[in-house]
Formats: C-alpha cells, structure tokens, sequence
C-alpha cells in the first residue's frame, strides 16, 4: 500500500516540526528517513501512523484520504525505539495480542491465532523463548518480538522509530541485515526513521533526508552519495570536509584528498596535527593556516606507501570536490 | 667484606605494616557501633511509640476478663458502629479506586489545561485538617449551609445522616490510590498504550489489558492505605456525624464515647478489633511493598534497554 504525505505541517507550542512536507512512498518499498534529531522524521512517522494529527495537509493511504481515520483503522504496524512491549505477557501473547483484541465478528479462532503466532515466532527466530517474559530478553530479542508482534495482524505498511537506536553497535548491525532480507521476503511498504546514514544507506531502497522539518532531498543512496543537492546533504551521507580557498567553499569527502608533500595550482596548505590508526584506515588531522580543521582519511596501505609525519607542513587536494549555489 | 646491606624487617610479600590496618580495624568496629546505636535508637522509639501502646490496647482490652471483651464487642451499639466503618470502606474505597485511577492516568498520559490545578486538589485532603474536611461538608450541606433548605425541602439528610460520613470519608481517604498511581505511571509512559492502539484495541481494551495489568502492585497497595484510612477516621467524621449512637457512629466515634462514658475496658475492646485492623494492614501492606518496588525497578530497567 502506498503512502502520500500532501502538506503535512505540525507546530508543538511554538516550534515548527514539519513544514508543508510533501512526501509518497510507493507500495512495496522500504523507506528511509534520515536526518539529525528535530528533524521531524519522527513526528512524520507518528502522522502516519495517526498517533499525532497533522495541523495542515492530509495523509493519503493507498490512494485514499486516512487523515480523519483513526489509529486503528489505519491498519499500521508501529515498532517503538524502546520496544514497548507488554511486560505483564509472555512473548507469545505479546505477538497474538492484536489477534485477540480483533472484534468477536472478526477475530480468528484460538488455533489460527496460535498457529500464526508459532510461524511469526518461527521467521523471527525467537520460537524457543515464546513463554518468556519481555524482562527475560536482551534487547536484540525484545525488537524481534517487537516486530514479530506489529507484523501479525498484518499490516499493509509497517513503520519503525529507529528501531535499532537502543541496541549495541554488534547487535544493530546484524538486526539491520536481517530486517532488510525479511523485507525482501515480504515486501511490506515500510518506512523507518534512523539518523544512522550507513543503517539508512544498508537498509533503505530509497533515502529521505530531512533537516529542521523539511525534506532536503529524496533518492536512492548511491544518487544521494554522489549527487547531493546541499551541503547539508553532503555532510550528513558521509565525512564531508569544508575547504575554504577564497571563493565560495569546496566541499569534498575526506577520503576524496590526496595529500601531497609539495605545493602545487588547487592545493591548500595544512600542519599535520595528529594521525589515529582506527582499523583499516588512517585518520589524519590538519589544521590550515586560518585555523580551520580539516579531516582526511587514508588507507592503512596509502599511509605506509608514504608515511607523513606530525607537525609538517603538507599540501592538500580535493579529488572530487564539490561547490553549492547557496552559501554553506 | 660483611654485607652492609639492610635487611627489611617484614618480608616483600607480607600484608599491610601494622599501624595502618590496626586504624582500619579500628574503624570498621567503630562504624559497627555507630550502626547498632542508630538501630537500637530506632527501636527504642519504636517500642515506646508503637510497641507499648499497641499492646497496651490488648492488655486493657482483656483487662476485666474475656466476657466483658465479647459483651463490648457484640452490644448492639458496637455492631452498628461496626456495620457504619464497613458500609464507609466499602463505599469509599471503590469510589476512590475508581477517581485514583482515573485522575492518574489523565494526568500521567495526557496533556491538558488545569493539570497542575488537579495535581494540587489531589493533594488537599493531605493537607487539610480532618476537622476542617468535615467542617466544609457541614457548611455546604448543614441546615445553614449552602444546600441546607434545599435538602430540607426534598427530605433529604446527608449532615448528621450516613450520607454525610461517606462523603467525609471520600474526602480523606481520595489521595491514597493516585498518589500511588501517579509516579508510576509517570514512569511508564504512554509507550506501551500507543502500541496496543496501533494494534487495533480500542480505548476501553488498552486500558484493561495494558494500563491496569501494568501498575496493579501499586494500586493494590493504595487500596490497603485507603482502606486504612477510611476505617479509621475520625476528626472529620466526627464533625459531620452528629454523635447518634447505634445510628451515626462509626468505629473510632464508638470507642471515644465509650471512654468519655468512663467503660474503659470496652473501649479498649473495640479500639482492639481497629488495633487488629492495623496489624493486618501492615502486614499486606508490606507483602505488596516489595511487588511494587519491582514493578518500579522493572520499567527503570526497562527504559535503561538490555
């Protein structure tokens, strides 16, 4: 089922969360949306869930105007950041709790329900800890009962508030991969809010950045990497650095510079200050002669191939920069 | 050559030189004494305070002999003011259960204007005086109160009458259960609702299965304080109960007339059956205290995430 978002505007007190943001994600698609916090990314997502109205603009599911239609009736699967599970349930009536709470006219009879709840159980992984309680999971586990319990009565679009925000770094990843090949296999319409760019790159067909409640540009991740429409952009999909060469600012990746003992035309100055070896790669830091710092990456073999010392002067160039109409 | 080299005293893998473990010993035992003193203090004032008067109840009690204890407790008079205390418990208390968990769980999940004014009218039966508490009743409800000839007008009588004394003990006993409720549910957060909506329940069925099932230690608990109380008031009762034995008298009105009248042994008889009350009390009370510590534990672990 897909999702339009025609307008959407939300004030709290006298911040603007969201303004005018026009948004559609088709049927079947994963969606991200990125951005720091107070972006609105989540305020947008809980807009179409019905959990907040909009003050201005209509939500459209499928074609048609939910607005005005109630968080039941929307029919979405929402998974908390902090899980939001029922502690006073096992795991299994956690899952089947949107099975049971059907009306009588339409609920299913106890032995489907269970049935779909040992399957559910089964995808997620988690069938032989289905009589636990949720204060006897680890975290990883309490979001897969999470989504295990938002996808049984199912939903025609499933939402996440960054889903994995309360995970360790180890855990994310791997629920990060397994969330994208169970939408592979499923192909729910599906947006979730990160302000993780690499979860929103791994994970999302198609990325939407958002910044100070309004959409900054919508693509896929590799258009997004390599084209962005502004420095915000830029920054946000990657270590963008900033050089100032006299006219408006050079914007380039800090993998993207080369650096270079001597001077030559297009090369900007900068002192080494510190080199930090963080696995695969090296991070060196120079500052210019104005002050400003300037970041660059290199591989563990461009470093040795030309070791570079700290506190020497060396000479710096943007392979692909990149320069905005706009100021930065 | 002779070695001149010194030869430690203690040997290099020994413990600590003696001076400086003998000051600790010295003040781990100090620490020990402080503790028992600061203990035994409590006690003490524990026993006078408590103890003794307590089992002093029971002594006077019995004091003239086990058929004057079961004549005090089974005359008539006594049976009504036994009957009264319980129809006030068992109407205030499920009114107050109802009010607590209403007013908790507007003010832990919603926003809205007046919120703070409730928070501070929740709190006012604490602290106003007992006496005060039934003084307002009578001045609105008294024959020379606001409602007076109204109430005379339709026959109706709530000063003086049982009406009255319920309402006086609603009025005390309103706090207890949503100042249980209040922190808790603060605590839980609207997390838990939001997910049941978004499931498909309704508003009624959120509430039921995941509202209630979520703080139902700490309202037990605010049940057995406000059962407490209702049981055992006395100021502002008595302000509105006009004293009619057999009629208007509840437990506590009971026994102060009974000592008033000089029956020193049956007023003690019946102050026992309230001292057993408060016993009993204590005891549920303190086997619900520790679920509702977990139940806090349990959601300030869970926010902390796994």
């Amino acid at each position: 089922m897909s999702i339009q978002l025609h307008q959407i505007s939300k004030r709290f007190g006298p911040t603007v969360v969201c303004e005018n943001v026009d948004l559609h994600i088709p049927a079947g698609e994963m969606v991200a949306l990125l951005g720091p916090s107070g972006s609105g990314k989540t305020t947008l997502l809980r807009i179409m869930a019905g959990l907040e109205a909009p003050d201005a603009g209509r939500v459209f599911m499928h074609g048609e105007d939910a607005t005005d239609a109630s968080v039941q009736e929307r029919r979405v699967g929402f998974v908390f950041q902090h899980y939001a599970l029922f502690n006073h349930l096992s795991v299994r009536d956690n899952v089947a709790f949107g099975l049971r709470v059907q009306p009588r006219a339409q609920r299913l009879p106890e032995a489907q329900i269970r049935r779909r709840v040992d399957e559910l159980l089964e995808r997620v992984q988690l069938s032989a800890l289905a009589g636990r309680h949720p204060n006897q999971l680890s975290g990883g586990q309490r979001q897969r009962v999470a989504l295990a319990r938002a996808l049984a009565v199912q939903p025609q679009v499933l939402l996440l508030d960054e889903p994995f925000g309360a995970l360790d770094a180890q855990v994310r990843k791997e629920l990060r991969r397994w969330l994208r090949r169970l939408h592979e296999d499923m192909h729910v319409t599906s947006v979730f809010v990160t302000h993780d760019q690499e979860e929103a790159m791994e994970v999302a067909d198609r990325i939407v950045v958002m910044n100070k409640g309004r959409i900054e540009q919508e693509g896929h991740p590799q258009e997004l990497y390599d084209r962005p429409a502004s420095p915000f952009v830029l920054q946000f999909l990657g270590d963008a650095q900033r050089l100032d060469d006299g006219g408006t600012p050079l914007w380039v990746r800090s993998h993207e510079i080369a650096v270079h003992p001597e001077h030559a035309p297009g090369r900007l100055a900068a002192t080494l200050v510190h080199a930090l070896c963080m696995g695969p790669r090296m991070r060196l830091g120079f500052q210019r002669p104005d002050g400003a710092a300037v970041e660059v990456e290199l591989t563990r073999e461009e470093f040795q191939a030309q070791p570079l010392d700290v506190g020497r002067a060396y000479h710096l160039e943007a392979r692909r920069p990149a320069r905005f109409q706009q100021a930065a | 050559m002779s070695s001149v080299l010194p030869v430690s005293p203690v040997p290099l893998g020994a413990a600590l030189p003696r001076p400086a473990a003998a000051r600790r010993k010295k003040a781990q035992a100090r620490q020990r004494w402080i503790n028992a003193l600061l203990a035994g203090v409590a006690l003490l004032f524990l026993t006078l305070f408590l103890f003794v008067p307590l089992v002093s109840v029971f002594v006077q009690a019995f004091a003239k002999g086990v058929d004057v204890y079961l004549d005090a407790i089974t005359h008539p008079d006594a049976l009504a003011a036994v009957k009264l205390t319980l129809l006030a418990a068992v109407i205030s208390v499920p009114l107050n259960l109802v009010f607590g968990v209403a007013a908790a769980w507007a003010i832990a999940k919603f926003d809205f204007r007046g919120k703070s004014v409730l928070i501070t009218l929740i709190d006012l039966p604490f602290s106003v005086s007992p006496v005060i508490a039934g003084l307002i009743y009578v001045l609105v409800f008294g024959l020379q109160g606001w409602l007076g000839p109204w109430l005379r007008d339709h026959d109706l009588k709530i000063i003086f009458a049982v009406p009255g004394i319920v309402l006086a003990t609603v009025f005390v006993t309103f706090p207890f259960v949503a100042r249980e409720l209040i922190p808790l549910m603060q605590a839980q957060g609207k997390e838990q609702e939001e997910a049941a909506l978004v499931l498909g329940a309704s508003g009624w069925q959120t509430f039921w299965h995941v509202t209630v099932p979520n703080v139902k230690w700490a309202l037990l608990y605010g049940v057995i304080l406000c059962n407490a109380r209702a049981m055992g008031e006395f100021g502002a009762v008595s302000v509105v109960s006009g004293h009619i034995r057999s009629q208007t008298n509840t437990m506590p009105l009971h026994i102060e007339i009974l000592y008033n009248e000089y029956q020193f042994a049956a007023a003690f008889a019946v102050a026992s059956l309230l001292a057993g009350l408060a016993l009993v009390t204590l005891v549920l009370k303190a086997l619900v205290e520790r679920r509702v510590k977990a139940e806090l534990r349990a959601q300030q672990a869970a926010e902390a995430g796994a």
